[in-house]
């Protein structure tokens, strides 16, 4: 029997199970994604080390540039392999996924003859390909960029822990500032998209059931309806946008302060000797990944909780 | 049947009607008796529902004339029949507005038609009752549900010809009983013109006719 009903224990039993089956893979798929985010940052260690040698006039060695194409190379070749494998573990745990559901769909006893399992497949057929969209697309792309993000705020930290607590904090208002202008559009977004759904509805049944219409008299009827329903959305779609533009400039003007503290705090340090140019670059580059990640975690959460229900779903 | 009243209500001469380069009905006259219960049968594509949407003046015929109660006029023959399709049309409304149409129906008579096709089994379970708004959800009711509305719907027009396009053809048996059920009511003292290709409720019908090859026959 399906279950459709599961405690949050039994969201992650699936997920754990196709990791398990596919523990080789997983874990490959891991150290490759890491060792490809670190192979980036050391790149970008070395980009910092050029631009303190051109900044201290110091003449570029041979060995330094050797050096940086034997990291780019190694770097491209991470990004290749982790790419391809994590592409290819996804696709490994989705067909485990399906094959799983069949195999023990088959052998349990409410589902033996095919047509229950047949039944029971078209039930979980949005929730096994939405799992499987989210295992092949999504997954190891959020799982990569979450990565990223942690390892380059321990990097920064390592780097220069004052100036990173520094950026830290209004990177923290952003991303809090963020949810709550999403909180004030997501409601107008989704009254909007309920509103056109209806008058769409209201138009398609104009012409699928014109006979109807005619038959009942209720040309009149339903060309009011459509009036006062397109008025409707349009007034809710007038405040979304207009809330959505004041909201946009806030997030917009917002998202540069980062910037501008990391500008002010850099330069100071600089000023002071306490950081080189060179790591001043350092930091803006990796700032970027840190903000992606803050900002992007409570979508990714709800993404992955969402995904994990999905999956649970097709537990028979 | 009221025995007493023996006229024509529908009259079809020498009509002749084509369909998407296909012959429907090739000079054929007809008619059908105030109160009687005509059942319509043929092969799938046969044109039973198009047969259907000329009696209602949804379509003219391309020679010949269809008096429905005195009216040749496609406008007033609409006002004169109600019709229960096979795809029942529940719109974006409320159930009553589902019904009425935009009509004024007073409290009275919108309850006796709720009663009379037992939606009110399904309406009083409902917080808002029968003002329970279907909305982007309207296509997402069962077929026994919706086929309800659509037979109230034609109950509150009060029309005195009934047009039945296989109103029971997507239902499992237990609605299609149901919904029967409902249909005897909406169908009581009135004359009925039902296509179908269930012959089994057809049963106790005046007339059971054939649509096919350009022929209406018995």
């Amino acid at each position: 029997m399906l279950k459709l009903t599961k405690s949050r224990g039994d969201d992650l039993k699936v997920f754990k199970r196709l990791i398990k089956k596919n523990a080789i893979l997983a874990v490959l798929t891991i150290i490759l994604t890491f060792l490809s985010i670190i192979s980036q940052f050391v790149w970008t260690i070395y980009v910092g080390k050029i631009i303190d040698s051109i900044a201290q006039r110091e003449g570029l060695s041979v060995r330094l540039l050797l050096t940086m194409g034997v990291i780019l190379l190694i770097s491209v070749a991470f990004i290749y392999s982790s790419n391809l494998i994590s592409r290819f573990t996804a696709e490994k745990m989705a067909h485990t996924l399906r094959m799983d559901f069949i195999k023990n769909l088959l052998s349990s006893d409410g589902a033996s003859d095919e047509k229950g399992a047949f039944e029971a497949m078209s039930k979980v057929q949005n929730e096994l390909s939405q799992s499987s969209e989210y295992l092949s697309n999504t997954l190891f792309d959020i799982f990569s960029m979450a990565l990223s993000g942690i390892l380059a705020l321990f990097f920064l930290l390592f780097e220069n822990a004052f100036l990173t607590l520094i950026i830290l904090i209004p990177m923290i208002i952003v991303c809090i500032a963020g949810r709550f202008l999403g909180q004030k559009i997501n409601p107008l977004v989704n009254a909007s998209m309920n509103k056109k759904i209806v008058f769409n509805k209201t138009a398609y049944s104009l012409i699928t059931g014109f006979d109807v219409v005619n038959v009942f008299d209720a040309k009149e009827f339903f060309k009011n309806r459509f009036e006062k329903e397109l008025n409707e959305w349009a007034e809710v779609e007038t405040k979304k946008e207009r809330v959505s533009a004041v909201c946009n400039s806030l997030s917009g003007i917002l998202s540069q302060t980062p910037l501008l503290v990391l500008f002010a705090a850099g330069a100071i340090l600089i000023w002071k000797g306490m950081l080189s140019l060179g790591g001043l670059i350092i930091f803006l580059n990796m700032t970027g990944t840190l903000l992606i990640t803050l900002m992007n975690l409570p979508s990714w959460a709800v993404s992955m909780k969402s995904f994990l229900i999905h999956l649970s779903r097709c537990d028979v | 049947m009221n025995k007493e009243d023996n006229k024509d209500i529908i009259i079809g001469q020498n009509i002749t009607f084509s369909y998407k380069d296909r012959i429907i009905l090739d000079n054929q006259s007809f008619s059908f008796k105030k109160g009687e219960h005509i059942g319509i049968i043929g092969e799938s594509g046969s044109g039973k529902s198009t047969f259907l949407k000329l009696l209602a003046g949804l379509l003219t015929p391309s020679s010949g004339t269809l008096e429905v109660d005195s009216e040749s006029d496609p406008a007033k023959i609409m006002k004169k029949i109600s019709m229960v399709m096979q795809d029942a049309m529940i719109m974006p409304l409320t159930i009553r507005e589902n019904i009425a149409l935009g009509k004024e129906i007073k409290k009275e008579r919108m309850d006796e038609i709720i009663k009379a096709t037992r939606l009110d089994l399904w309406t009083d379970s409902l917080p808002e009752g029968i003002d329970t708004y279907l909305g982007e959800r309207a296509d997402e009711l069962s077929g026994g549900q919706a086929q309800r509305i659509a037979i109230a719907r034609a109950i509150a027009k009060d029309a005195d010809i009934i047009l039945l396009d296989e109103p029971t053809s997507s239902l499992d048996k237990d609605t299609i009983k149901d919904v029967m059920e409902a249909l005897e009511t909406l169908t009581d003292e009135k004359s009925v013109i039902h296509v179908t290709h269930q012959t089994d409720l057809l049963k106790g019908y005046h007339r059971i006719l054939k649509i096919g090859g350009g022929r209406i026959y018995e």
